[in-house]
């Protein structure tokens, strides 16, 4: 490859040109710096999972549809559970959560109208009082009274009024009988409300502006803490947090990337003998990241915490390139006597080819994950390619520029700085002695463990083609992907979801089989037809649209009882629960709204059922028509709320699509799952009944849908799973996520291996050497998988090979055949050298490149301290599989890859002599 | 994430209001007289209440003539608007009823509420709170309702039952701005040709009775604690008291706006029996608007025709569906 004559020349042009220019090469990368710098103010991060997966997915596009078309896409939970004996009806403890609220919604992009807790508008108390229905504020606007019988009176009003509502009372408070255990069943006897919870909105502005909004949430709970700790345990979660917090805490750690710095610095400091080998690589790395971070910030690209991965990458493979050209301007200092351009020319003409080569694997280790339609991919395909390229400029060029400028001074007294230290070759002579003795056994029996121990874990024996490795969990927990057990986020979910029905959520859109029928104008043809031709006749037909079908309603409501029984289902809500309240209230005899017989949608069954409610006594021949009834109902709702207060579960324009939601109290992987599937199975059971049969759920592949809000027009792909319609909500993203990465999780780093395998072949025009690399990428994708499997058994669901971690088996793979790459051209070279004899070739490859390649892989576990020791769970999970992949690669390149090129004799080495 | 989709589960199946229904206050009687001389904020704000009550009429009805009827717009930003149709006739002729204030009735006539009927009785005590009574058609029952919150969304629209019937004079502090004449004209939904329908076909322009006409400016300041406004600040006629803009501020920002058409009456012995053409509201956050419009040959007062006992549950029961 490098050694062509050719290629000689065109480094030896470039070098000697850059040392021309020098000032120009400097000036450039100077002020593209700092031009770069100052875009990075324009970075986007705001980890929104709506923006990650594919949009043709249709999890992925049922959920888009239904946030966009239903709302409540931001919500937040507020949590407030007694510490103290008692029930939570006291003016301090009511008055504290009424400050809250207000506080709240005067936070940035609330969306005050839909928030739901106690002191809410729309939250009212619903009861009877001298035969009068009341809906009434729950609470004064002014809060609980400072009057002790006043405030009693209130207190005994809001009692009744939560804990009655069949609706409300379940998803605002938290009850729990004498022996402290929760309450789960609405007008269970003996139970205490003991916490309840405001649950808040916020719209898509508060994307842009998380820090300062997170900022401010977290303040509210701590002078909560401050003031009520002793009293009242606050818990906080929900979407915008939870992702604003992630990139609280990256933040919040800065000192852990100055850590990381210093500590390369060190490395860099000792390897290179001097100053001025820590301190240009660092300014060449510096640029390169600054340039890729400009670069992110001038696209305005939608990124993820996760990219954080991106610069520290740079930063470890940049100093490993650094430490490379650096070093050989150390030796070409030398045999040049100390005349600096010189040095600096023969350091660009030696290592410009090999770091080219070595930099294009590892472009192609991120290229290829452009291939994944996952925006994340994505950004880590087109920034990491930018950035690596780069690299060639502000390391392997600008280095030696540098160096020529403040050159180190070497003579007789220090010119054992050029040569490897004792303990490299002492190093190197024990591992050629181990390698071309029996001890090769050793080294393959540990390489032979280590897939067998992947076996093992991968359970691969009991693959199937579905799933070739069944010990290896594909879903995701998104609380546990995000934060680590120990983060106070993670530790507010689980409290939370104890106290609550559920944690995360599952919306089910539904509309209509049939078109809607256009609306008569009121004109009519020749013939007295009313016009448009087909249309509907709403004084003879009654309203429009499935929300106006008591059949319908009677369907939804037979969906959402079978719900609460599956056994992760803790809740669920739809617009059908507004008929069964306004049916019980209005239906009840004598108007007192309290007969819980009639908590039900009024369908033509029910009626038969009871003639003694819906008949007429002055009218014994009269029918109930139910279809009426629900309408007359719809009527009531529409104009006694406010604009959009019903557009949460319905379309109130057309009446004709509407969704159900469900709270789901689980995010482990295999749960989630089991429950997507066992919805699956009740809509496909029950598809033709009455009701059923007139809507359809979700979206399926080939349905076109175009978003409400956006405007944006997808085609549904064929996901992996069954035909079976998507779901949205968290649940849906997590089932999406599970399908991404079923999709991906053997294809990716495969792709990326073929890419590998002919970039080598092409480069050492050798398939041999090819396939030498790529049996050791094997083994590590393996090792990679296997390590993801023991996470699974263990139950670690930061570390199992969720669709966030994949992309690590493709990076790693670019990453760890650059040393590999470096080694087998440095055995040509000295086999070369040493006139054929290997053991001489193992030799001095390991003794002169070693400490080098050692550096870079200390420098690079180095740089991911920061990655591993925030709170960030992804961020621990990218530096957990790329760590692991580094140490084998290192391992393997360095022991099992002589004994492989051996036993393989490749010509592009063993035939090089000649 | 953790993405909750919790149900917004508003239950109010609260209280359906006429257009317009009649209230009581504590201050303001129907023999309220004209003020002499220069008023004050509240003089003129007492005046407001009494135009806006009709009790300058014995009765106030709008009924429907051939295919002309009342029409309520709602309109929802980038939403079809949606229409209702209704009949409404108010009473305000109890001076030989010890207890009874006044009586409204209400009828819709379309769409998923036609053949609902509402019956609101207003006392004379003060502290008695108006009465509610709804005929549900599909339910063939009467159903009684407490009084709703101020706040509270008026038949779904960008009027609260405060702005329409139950904010009396004394809720606020009034202060007189100055007077000054009245610019433009008052605003009004324009519908698209596809977003018409039948109801809506023949809607009226925007009315410009309020351009150039001279106008006392009141700030009226809420008493109430946490209050959806502030402040509001009315457009009133100086001379039939007519309040033909008021515009609602929450933190300095102006948040709604409500217009309203006057048009005086063909018989007007007082300057102040004047009626509605329209009533025009707007919500900024939302750009939500609602238009109510009332079709002057529907327009009906001081009609002796019509017998007491159209304002009794009797009524409401003959609606049947």
């Amino acid at each position: 490859m490098s050694s062509t004559k050719a290629e000689k020349k065109l480094s030896a042009r470039y070098a000697a040109w850059v040392m021309r220019n020098r000032i120009l090469v400097v000036l450039v990368v100077l002020i593209t710096t700092v031009v770069a710098a100052l875009q990075i103010k324009h970075l986007d991060v705001r980890n929104d999972p709506d923006t990650l997966l594919p949009p043709t997915n249709r999890y992925v596009a049922t959920n888009a549809y239904g946030e966009q078309k239903f709302g409540m896409g931001n919500i937040m939970v507020l949590g407030f559970i007694l510490k103290e004996p008692g029930d939570i009806y006291q003016p301090w403890f009511i008055n504290l959560v009424k400050e809250i609220h207000e506080k709240m919604i005067e936070l940035p992009n609330s969306r005050g109208n839909n928030f739901m807790d106690l002191a809410a508008q729309k939250i009212k108390y619903m009861g009877a009082q001298d035969g009068s229905l009341i809906f009434k504020r729950l609470i004064p606007t002014s809060g609980i009274s400072d009057d002790p019988e006043k405030a009693k009176e209130e207190l005994a009003f809001l009692k009744e009024g939560l804990e009655n509502n069949p609706v409300m009372a379940p998803m605002l408070l938290y009850m729990e009988d004498a022996a402290g255990n929760r309450c789960e069943t609405f007008g269970q006897a003996g139970c205490t409300a003991r916490g309840t919870f405001i649950i808040g909105d916020y719209d898509d502005g508060v994307k842009e502006v998380y820090l300062q909004w997170v900022t401010e949430v977290k303040n509210i709970a701590a002078e909560v803490n401050a003031k009520y700790g002793n009293k009242v345990e606050m818990l906080v979660a929900g979407e915008p947090y939870f992702l604003a917090h992630m990139l609280y805490d990256l933040v919040d750690k800065w000192w852990l990337f100055v850590i990381s710095v210093v500590i390369v610095f060190v490395i860099l400091w000792w390897q290179n003998k001097g100053w001025r080998g820590a301190v240009f690589p660092l300014l060449g790395v510096f640029a390169t990241i600054s340039l890729t971070l400009g670069l992110m910030g001038f696209t305005a690209f939608k990124l993820t915490t996760m990219m954080v991965l991106t610069p520290m990458l740079l930063l470890a493979v940049g100093t490993g390139h650094a430490v490379q050209v650096t070093r050989r301007y150390m030796t070409e200092m030398s045999n040049s006597h100390g005349d600096t351009m010189t040095a600096s020319r023969e350091a660009i003409t030696h290592t410009i080819v090999p770091a080219t080569l070595a930099i294009i694997t590892d472009m192609v280790g991120f290229a290829t994950l452009a291939l994944v339609d996952i925006s994340f991919y994505k950004a880590y395909a087109y920034f990491g390619v930018f950035g690596m390229a780069t690299l060639l400029i502000t390391t392997t060029t600008l280095i030696p520029v540098l160096m020529s400028y403040f050159p180190p001074k070497i003579d007789a007294s220090n010119s054992e700085m050029l040569e490897p230290s004792a303990m490299e070759n002492m190093a190197a002579g024990k591992v050629t002695s181990l390698i071309m003795g029996p001890g090769k056994w050793v080294v393959v029996l540990i390489i032979g463990l280590l897939i067998g121990w992947s076996a093992v874990m991968t359970d691969i024996k009991n693959g199937t083609m579905d799933d070739l490795m069944p010990g290896v969990e594909k879903g995701i927990n998104y609380s546990r992907a995000a934060f680590k057990d120990s983060s106070v986020v993670v530790k507010d979910i689980v409290r939370l979801g104890e106290v609550m029905p559920g944690v995360i959520s599952v919306n089910i859109p539904f509309t209509s089989r049939e078109p809607m029928s256009p609306l008569c104008n009121g004109e009519e043809d020749a013939d007295g037809n009313l016009l448009p031709k087909g249309c509907w006749d709403e004084e003879m037909k009654g309203a429009r649209g499935i929300m106006n079908d008591a059949e319908v309603m009677g369907a939804i409501e037979k969906f959402e009882n079978w719900m609460r029984t599956q056994p992760n289902i803790g809740f669920t809500g739809s617009y059908v629960q507004y008929i069964r309240l306004t049916n019980m209230l209005l239906s009840s005899k004598g108007g007192k709204g309290d007969d819980m017989s009639l908590f039900r949608v009024p369908t033509t069954e029910l009626l038969k059922s009871r003639m003694d409610i819906y008949g007429d006594p002055e009218d014994p021949e009269y029918i109930p028509d139910a279809n009426f009834i629900v309408q007359n109902f719809n009527g009531l709702l529409e104009v006694n709320v406010s604009d959009g207060d019903l557009d949460a579960f319905l379309d109130s324009s057309s009446w004709n699509s509407a969704i159900v939601m469900g709270f789901v109290d689980t995010m482990d992987p295999v749960l989630t799952n089991i429950v997507v599937k066992d919805i699956h199975n009740y809509l496909r059971e029950h598809a033709d009944e009455p009701g059923f049969n007139k809507i359809k759920f979700g979206f399926v592949k080939g349905d076109v849908v175009t978003l409400p809000e956006t405007g944006e027009v997808v085609t549904i792909e064929e996901g992996t799973g069954s035909a079976d319609p998507g779901v949205g909500g968290f649940l849906g993203a997590t089932e999406a996520s599970r399908e991404v990465s079923v999709a991906n999780w053997l294809i990716s780093p495969l792709q990326t291996a073929l890419a590998i395998f002919l970039i080598v072949a092409l480069m050492f025009g050798s398939i041999t050497v090819a396939l030498s690399l790529v049996i050791l990428l094997f083994i590590t994708l393996f090792a990679q998988y296997g390590m993801g499997a023991y996470f699974t058994s263990v139950q670690n669901w930061s570390g199992n090979l969720a669709f966030h971690l994949l992309v690590t088996l493709s990076i790693a793979m670019g990453l760890g055949v650059d040393y590999s790459i470096y080694l087998v051209e440095r055995l040509r070279e000295e086999y070369q050298s040493s006139m054929g004899d290997w053991p001489k070739t193992v030799y001095e490859t390991l003794r002169t490149t070693g400490g080098a390649v050692l550096a870079s892989v200390i420098v690079l576990l180095g740089s991911f301290i920061p990655l591993l020791s925030t709170d960030l769970a992804n961020t621990w999970g990218l530096g957990m599989y790329i760590s692991e992949a580094l140490i084998i690669d290192v391992f393997v390149a360095f022991t099992f890859l002589p004994i492989l090129i051996y036993w393989m004799k490749p010509g592009y080495i063993f035939k090089a002599n000649k | 994430m953790f993405k909750q989709k919790f149900s917004k589960l508003k239950i109010t199946v609260a209280i359906l209001a006429v257009f317009g229904s009649s209230a009581s206050s504590a201050d303001v009687t129907q023999d309220l007289a004209i003020p002499s001389g220069t008023p004050t904020a509240d003089q003129i704000m007492d005046q407001v209440y009494y135009v806006n009550h009709f009790y300058g009429f014995k009765n106030y009805g709008i009924g429907d003539v051939g295919d002309k009827i009342t029409v309520l717009v709602n309109k929802s930003s980038g939403k079809k608007p949606t229409t209702i149709t209704l009949e409404r006739y108010l009473n305000n002729n109890y001076a030989d009823d010890s207890s009874v204030k006044a009586r409204d009735l209400a009828i819709f006539r379309s769409g998923k509420l036609r053949g609902t009927g509402m019956l609101i009785t207003d006392f004379d005590d003060t502290a008695k709170n108006q009465s509610y009574a709804i005929w549900i058609p599909a339910l063939r029952k009467i159903r009684r309702f407490a009084e709703p919150a101020h706040d509270d969304a008026w038949g779904g629209t960008d009027f609260s039952f405060g702005d329409v019937t139950l904010r009396k004079p004394h809720h606020e502090t009034h202060e007189l701005m100055g007077t000054e004449t009245f610019k433009g004209c008052l605003g009004a939904i324009t519908l698209n040709e596809d977003e018409m329908n039948k109801y809506t076909r023949d809607l009226p322009k925007a009315s410009c009775i309020s351009d150039g006409k001279e106008v006392y400016k009141v700030k009226s300041t809420t008493k109430f604690e946490n209050w959806w406004y502030d402040n509001r600040i009315s457009y009133i006629d100086t001379k039939s008291f007519a309040d033909y803009r008021t515009d609602f501020y929450k933190d300095g920002k102006h948040i709604k706006v409500i217009d309203r058409d006057w048009q005086p009456t063909a018989t007007q012995n007082d300057p102040r029996q004047v009626v509605w053409g329209y009533w025009y509201g707007k919500t900024f956050e939302t750009d939500h608007e609602t238009w109510a419009v009332i079709p002057p040959e529907v327009v009906t007062y001081d009609d002796d025709s019509k017998d007491q006992d159209l304002w009794t549950e009797r009524t409401l029961r003959k609606i049947k569906r």
